[in-house]
């Protein structure tokens, strides 16, 4: 009886227990605990609460379309709020696709970020494919959106997904995480941004995280920049933040006490000044001229040249006046090529009426920058008329013809050969160095044409050496050296040769270049080997040192070593132990 | 009566189990979660929102929901401007949760609704990145309800904030015709803004018919480069997925800004640097040199081992040479001590280079001992050690001329090309200080047979190029002898540069008689070199006899560098001086 009790008892605890957790699963579901085991899905949960809200204020919306119509910014998001209350992540990633496909109102912007902000929490990989599918304009608010989600509960994932995006998604969304993740340090970013091969972006974000700290001190700040181990862009980027930030909170009355802590920061760097410079007299170029010009000279010097930059954007006219008056050609003769690009640059199309401007001792030099500008865009036939109105009007033209076809040779190289053949007169010189420069970019695009042209050429012009060389100089070694048994005999030493030998050792084809002594004469042999070294020696030596033993007679094998004793002279490119074995190949007499 | 009360036992004991493991279970997720103890979030929310805390402890804890959510806005709703600007403000120095920023993002939309200028007063305390957050959120919620306003504000914030409230107005605004857009820009003088939005339209627009025009679009704009350098970053993105790295030389026709250009070269090689340097090396010489150096400097930068492994496995070339010796310099710049160990590893041809440049680098910090650590080098094949000792005296002469001119008194064989090539990077600096001893010491020193300048002249050219120009004139007057005509002439033609005709006439005086007329060309040539013809042909006006003037004038007619560089009015001056 007490067992059969017993059993009684035992069955209705367990039913009872049964019936209890039964009970309390459907009064109190567990939804909860299923839907937060991952930290990316906590706060977008249906809860049972939302059954007791206060449904009768803010009825359940029923579509998208809906809420997008809704003015009132608060009431759209307890409306979205509550339209994708209890949604998963298909449901609300619908929601996103819906409005790729309304058409764009005020407000469609407002909601497809929240709908992205709730998506990035509960799937932010999905979130972040998404992204893509909106109009490009919307990609990058949408990114952050995304990353600022998504740095918040799992930064590590976050950079590792955006590690891997096309520029400049990359770097964007990157930063966004630098900015507002709480649970990595520093040490621990910098150990994981190496392994994603991401440190350019973290070094560059730890760059602007100090200049924040320090932007207000302009001495601190600028030194940061400077000695930031960075890229140029993002230097100049910094350096023109922590100016305008300066400029904007001392203004620009006193611009020479700005310029002469610019000076003593900037006077040692490789032009670092320029933008700061820039940026300091933008607001007020002529003042910034005024003062500038009151300060000393070797400040002046530094500076000048951006100020008037920056004047000529603003008042090109009066600019211009400030640079013409002869007291500051005198002082500032050395910066006039550099005003002369600015402004020459900018009126180039209209240069015959504003040569006159120009101070007499640069009037030549103004026609060749106009000429060598308007060569990159103009048809030739404008240019060569523009430079006979020149010579009409008594200027000299044959450094800018020069520059014309310098600048023609590289678009259409055989027009300008053409053209510079017939008139050679127009050049400096008796034109041939224009013809040349002319014939060598010939060379490049059609090396017979360029070898047939120059053929035909006098004899004493020797433009056959300079097309074989320029295609040796450009790594056209077997185009070349064909070309080489079609050379005209020259009365003596052919120095084509010197060229040829020096281009094949530089690349490393020494036999190629010792076999080229077959085609000498045997008087002219040793002059070959003697011009041989210098290239030997200084980018070939360890091969120098074992040929030299095996060159077929001794008296080369003398001639080379003296040549490489002279060397050595000029610079220590042997070591003692090496000079040694040189000088032991030489006879007692020589020694 | 058992079973009743076995059945009542089991259910309360089921209910109990049921409800503990829920609580231990849901507990411990939300810690994980959020990172930190319910217990703390709750007790930090509740300092913050007093009488709300409620449901913005559900906010921060793992109950957040849309619900909650709600019912906060409607606590919110219902404050006034103060208490919201308080909460806003007390959120400031909070930790920074999902739900928090929520919470500030709707404090923020009520607040606005009422006063928004006291929105942009209340973010005030919140540090940066997350204060430009709100402030936009500040501007696209003001100008939806009051554009003018909105923009007025706007125009008057501080640069940095100016820009962020500008882009979430027009971003608010994207769907205003052009013409409205253009009043807006007009009124508010917001062009510069305007235009740049226009700008990323178009730019987008263009792409889908061809990055090439993108970017064209972009570098004929007015805005500067560095606003739109995401834009760019895309454009180029696109257009490497279809051309590859061919679009390297596609931009550089385009006239980008050279700093821009860098910045886009840098992120296309990224994609493969290796493949860059092999890409580059089939290009012409110049351009070559010119993108293989970029791409080394750039790799350097990021890990020179590996770029200087790339380049040992190029083909024997020019190129490989060039290369190797761009890394040596970048190299050596960027870590000189690690240069100085692996010497041996780099390659002979540019060994001298390495350790130059590290040399130079070093000489400041330590200049005594690494000119002993120089000494010790000189086994090494192609390890030009004089030419590294004077890289180091040029960088340690520089702050200390003086202890640099003794360590070489000191420690080098009188006589040698070694001393004399240390002394020449050192005399121009100890000059500047002691002119007259830096002369004797160049006079007294310069080595028979060395190659080079004359250590006389380095200081000349030293003092000239600080426009000493007295002292250079009292040294040339003492130490006449061994000057050569060329050199008085240097010094002539940067007096009459300097505005002292007088003086370089007088320096003629030094000159044996049969020399000026050279000695007169010679400084106008100097002259012409600085585009002064006008100064040339003052300078013969001021010769004192008119025969000097006519020899001078004769001579220089036949100079080309005359003939080709004057004006025909300059030139006919000078023929008139010519004596019949």
């Amino acid at each position: 009886m007490k067992h059969n009790r017993l059993v009684l008892t035992l069955v209705s605890l367990t039913a009872g227990v049964g019936l209890g957790f039964l009970g309390s699963l459907l009064l109190f579901p567990s939804n909860q605990m299923e839907t937060n085991t991952s930290p990316q899905i906590s706060g977008s949960v249906p809860f049972s609460e939302y059954a007791n809200s206060d449904n009768s204020k803010h009825p359940v919306p029923h579509s998208l379309a809906t809420v997008i119509e809704i003015e009132s910014p608060t009431e759209r998001r307890i409306a979205l709020y509550q339209l994708v209350s209890k949604k998963n992540a298909e449901q609300i990633t619908e929601f996103i696709n819906q409005t790729f496909d309304i058409e764009s109102i005020q407000s469609l912007y407002s909601v497809q970020r929240l709908l992205f902000s709730e998506l990035a929490r509960i799937a932010p990989t999905k979130t972040l494919e998404l992204v893509w599918k909106t109009e490009r304009i919307r990609w990058g608010p949408l990114l952050d959106v995304v990353a600022v989600q998504w740095s918040l509960f799992a930064p590590t994932d976050a950079l590792r997904a955006f590690s891997v995006l096309d520029e400049p998604w990359k770097s964007r969304a990157l930063t966004t995480v630098f900015q507002q993740q709480d649970a990595l340090d520093v040490a621990e970013l910098k150990d994981l941004t190496q392994s994603l091969n991401i440190t350019d972006t973290f070094v560059k974000w730890t760059y602007e995280k100090q200049l924040a700290a320090v932007i207000d001190e302009p001495r601190k700040a600028f030194s940061l920049a400077i000695e930031a181990d960075t890229s140029n862009f993002h230097r100049r980027h910094m350096l023109k933040q922590i100016t305008r930030r300066w400029v904007e909170r001392e203004g620009t009355d006193d611009i020479s006490t700005m310029f002469s802590l610019v000076y003593d920061l900037f006077a040692d760097t490789r032009f670092l000044w320029s933008s700061v410079v820039g940026e300091i007299a933008k607001p007020n170029p002529e003042l910034a001229w005024k003062q500038l010009s009151s300060m000393p000279l070797e400040i002046r010097k530094l500076f000048v040249d951006d100020v008037f930059d920056e004047w000529f954007e603003r008042d090109p006219d009066a600019a211009i006046e400030a640079i013409r008056t002869q007291e500051y050609v005198d002082a500032m003769a050395s910066e006039m090529y550099s005003h002369l690009l600015t402004w020459v640059r900018a009126v180039s199309d209209r240069i015959l009426e504003y040569i006159e401007l120009v101070p007499e001792d640069y009037k030549l030099t103004a026609i060749e920058i106009a000429v060598e500008h308007l060569a990159e865009n103009s048809p030739p036939n404008e240019i060569i008329d523009l430079l006979t109105q020149l010579r009409l009007r008594g200027f000299n033209t044959q450094e800018a013809t020069y520059s014309f076809v310098r600048v023609w040779s590289t678009k259409d190289p055989l027009a300008a050969v053409e053209w510079t053949s017939k008139n050679m007169d127009q050049g400096p010189g008796d034109g041939q160095w224009m013809l040349t420069t002319a014939l060598e970019k010939l060379a490049l695009s059609d090396p017979e044409r360029a070898m047939e042209f120059a053929l035909k050429q006098p004899e004493e012009s020797r433009l056959e050496d300079a097309v074989i060389i320029e295609l040796m100089q450009q790594g056209e070694f077997d185009k070349a050296l064909s070309f080489l048994p079609r050379i005209r005999e020259t009365t003596g030493y052919p120095y084509i040769y010197e060229g040829v030998s020096y281009h094949l050792i530089v690349a490393g084809r020494i036999e190629e270049a010792l076999t080229l002594a077959d085609r000498l004469e045997e008087t002219e042999k040793h002059l070959f080997y003697s011009k041989l070294v210098y290239p030997w020696l200084r980018f070939e030596l360890d091969s120098l040192l074992e040929f030299l033993p095996k060159l077929p007679t001794e008296e080369l094998r003398r001639t080379v070593a003296i040549a490489v004793l002279g060397e050595q002279e000029r610079y220590p490119y042997l070591t003692a132990n090496e000079l040694e074995y040189v000088r032991s190949l030489l006879p007692d007499e020589t020694n | 009566m058992t079973s009743i009360v076995g059945l009542f036992g089991g259910i309360v004991i089921g209910i109990s189990v049921y409800t503990l493991a829920l609580r231990i279970f849901v507990a411990s997720d939300a810690d994980q979660s959020k990172g930190g103890s319910k217990s703390q979030i709750e007790n930090t929310s509740a300092a913050i929102f007093g009488e709300h805390q409620t449901d913005v402890n559900k906010l921060f804890s793992v109950e957040f929901s849309y619900v909650d959510v709600n019912k906060v806005i409607e606590t919110f709703r219902s404050l006034g401007p103060q208490e919201l600007r308080e909460l806003i403000e007390e959120s400031s120095s909070q930790p920074w949760t999902s739900g928090l920023y929520t919470v500030q993002q709707i404090l923020i939309e009520c607040l606005v609704q009422t006063n928004p200028e006291e929105a942009i007063a209340s973010i005030s305390q919140i540090s940066g990145y997350r204060r430009f957050a709100l402030l936009r959120v500040i501007f696209k919620n003001w100008s939806k309800a009051n554009l003018e306003q909105a923009l007025t504000t706007a125009a008057d914030l501080s640069q940095s904030d100016r820009r962020i409230a500008i882009d979430a107005v027009i971003g608010t605004r994207r769907s205003l015709s052009t013409q409205a857009m253009s009043q807006l820009a007009n009124r508010f003088n917001l062009r510069s803004e305007i235009t740049a939005l226009e700008q990323e339209i178009m730019a987008y627009e263009t792409l889908d018919e061809g990055p090439l025009g993108a970017i064209e679009l972009l570098v004929r704009d007015e805005i500067d480069d560095e606003q739109q350098i995401e834009l760019y970053r895309h454009v180029v993105e696109t257009w490497f997925q279809s051309d590859g790295l061919n679009i390297v030389l596609m931009l550089e026709n385009t006239g980008l800004d050279s700093a821009v250009f860098s910045e886009l070269f840098d992120q296309v090689t990224q994609h493969d640097r290796r493949a860059a340097l092999a890409f580059f090396s089939d290009f012409d010489e110049w351009r070559r040199d010119r993108f293989g150096t970029q791409l080394i400097n750039n790799w350097v930068r990021d890990n020179e081992v590996d770029a200087f492994q790339a380049i040992l496995d190029l083909p024997r070339s020019s190129f490989r040479r060039s290369m190797l010796r761009t890394l040596a310099y970048a190299w050596g710049r960027k870590d000189p001590n690690a240069i100085l160990d692996r010497i041996l590893e780099i390659p002979r041809t540019v060994r001298d280079d390495a350790l130059s440049t590290a040399a130079l680098e070093l000489a400041n910090d330590r200049p005594k001992e690494l000119l002993d650590q120089l000494s010790t080098l000189r086994t090494i094949p192609g390890a030009n050690v004089d030419r590294a000792m004077q890289s180091a005296m040029r960088t340690w002469s520089a702050e200390a001329p003086k202890l640099a001119l003794e360590w070489i008194q000191n420690n080098t064989e009188e006589g040698t090309n070694s001393r004399t090539g240390l002394l020449r990077e050192v005399l121009p600096n100890y000059a500047l200080i002691e002119p007259e001893e830096a002369m004797t010491i160049a006079g007294r020193e310069t080595s028979a047979d060395y190659f080079g300048s004359r250590l006389q002249e380095t200081v000349i050219n030293s003092l000239l190029y600080a426009d000493r120009f007295d002292t250079v004139l009292e040294l040339l007057e003492t130490e006449r002898v061994g000057f050569s005509i060329y050199e008085y002439a240097n010094v002539g033609s940067e007096l009459v540069k300097n505005d002292r005709l007088d003086d370089a006439i007088a320096l003629s005086d030094s000159i044996n008689e049969n020399e000026r007329t050279n000695y007169f060309s010679w400084v106008a040539t100097g002259l012409m070199i600085w585009d002064r013809a006008s100064a040339v042909v003052e300078m013969i006006a001021s010769l004192p006899t008119s025969e000097l003037q006519s020899d001078v004038a004769e001579q220089l007619l036949n100079e080309r560098m005359i003939t080709e560089g004057m004006t025909n009015e300059q030139l006919d001056s000078l023929r008139a001086f010519v004596s019949e």
